[in-house]
């Protein structure tokens, strides 16, 4: 185990938990969002304590701090695991413009705003919602197989020994 | 000893032309074989990155709803909150989904790796006891607090779901730290399977160099 290797697996590892937390909002949190205003009523008193962006704003940038560190370790040594990992944080960045851009907005609609919109906009903002996680999901989930396949690289790379897949410096 | 012999008809220098034909022939890996070889390195990397990739998920999940979810459970109006909230599809639905699903793919994993190295084929095996562990947590443990929590009426006094709560908090933890040990038990049999694959694919072609 080294630097290059451990800073792939703590980033794969993470950007595997948001893809978990993601899918998981998706399947149970989104469907219980339909039936507004009551269904936004019960959300809000539900998460009085904690919300799920709580969660995200701590879990979003880790992954990204790693996939930085990750593209950092393993600049020099394999030109295309660099790209696969630029590749990878360009898409964890792209998730959060994602949720900057289209999903607070949303966000505010739903869980902060007064609900005084008629129940089938509230239906239709919750319904948009979702469809954007589903975006948001496959963003990450791309994002995660590239860090996946460097991660196989990269220990293909590092093998202890005399038999390497191929010398770093062949791989130029 | 049968390397040696190996190596030596590889590199000899035979002494006519259809002796060589004849020794390269007996050395060279048939069709069969190489076939066989070109789809199991692949395979037994896919079986072993699935279920890292459902024990990720898990693990994400699972934190989610320890970070999000249980800090909410502050009192019965916050649990009246909370069932009203889930009508449709409850949080349950989705671990009893998932569970399942990662436990094949660890079964699948040890599978397709019960061969080549003994040290991964325990490492897998002792991911799925894990997480088998994790399931029986869950149904014992877990399912009796969450009909307290989530099913029964709410009757009891307050005190008595705070420490409902804090159990099932604390249990949740040992989940947690179970699949945390799991999913470092995969990864490290998936560097290794990489390593193991790559080595295979060098002598393949190694081999194919000498022909």
């Amino acid at each position: 185990m080294n630097l290059r290797m451990i800073s792939t697996a703590i980033a794969l590892a993470l950007s595997a938990m948001l893809l978990g937390a993601g899918v998981y909002e998706s399947v149970v949190v989104a469907p219980n969002l339909q039936g507004a205003p009551s269904s936004l009523e019960h959300a809000r008193g539900y998460y009085h304590a904690t919300n799920p962006g709580m969660f995200f704003r701590v879990l979003s940038p880790g992954t990204q701090i790693f996939l930085l560190l990750a593209l950092v370790c393993n600049w020099a040594p394999i030109p295309l695991t660099r790209w696969r990992l630029a590749g990878a944080l360009a898409l964890a960045i792209l998730g959060d413009v994602v949720t900057f851009k289209f999903h607070y907005p949303r966000n505010t609609i739903l869980f902060s705003g007064p609900l005084t919109l008629p129940a089938a906009d509230l239906n239709r903002v919750a319904s948009e919602w979702a469809a954007g996680n589903y975006v948001r999901i496959a963003v990450i989930l791309i994002a995660m197989v590239l860090v996946m396949v460097s991660m196989i690289r990269i220990a293909r790379d590092t093998i202890p020994g005399e038999h390497r897949y191929s010398s770093s410096s062949s791989a130029r | 000893m049968k390397t040696a012999i190996s190596h030596s008809t590889q590199y000899a220098t035979l002494p006519d032309a259809s002796g060589c034909t004849k020794e390269y022939s007996a050395n060279r890996p048939s069709p069969d074989l190489v076939l066989e070889r070109s789809w199991r390195g692949p395979l037994r990397l896919v079986s072993s990155f699935l279920p890292l990739l459902l024990l990720s998920m898990l693990f994400g999940a699972s934190s989610f709803q320890l970070a999000v979810d249980a800090p909410n459970w502050t009192g019965v109006p916050a649990l009246e909150h909370y069932r009203a909230f889930y009508p449709v599809i409850n949080p349950g639905t989705f671990f009893q989904t998932l569970l399942p699903a990662a436990l094949l793919a660890l079964l699948a994993a040890l599978v397709c790796n019960w061969r080549p190295i003994p040290a991964t084929r325990w490492r897998l095996a002792a991911a799925l006891a894990v997480m088998i562990l994790v399931g029986v947590l869950t149904f014992t443990f877990h399912f009796p607090r969450n009909k307290i929590l989530f099913g029964d009426p709410l009757t009891r006094p307050e005190a008595y779901y705070h420490q409902v709560i804090t159990e099932w908090v604390a249990g949740d933890y040992v989940r947690l730290a179970m699949i945390f040990i799991a999913i470092a038990l995969v990864a490290v049999s998936m560097i290794r399977i990489a390593r193991d694959t790559a080595s295979r694919e060098l002598s393949d072609s190694n081999t194919s160099g000498v022909r």
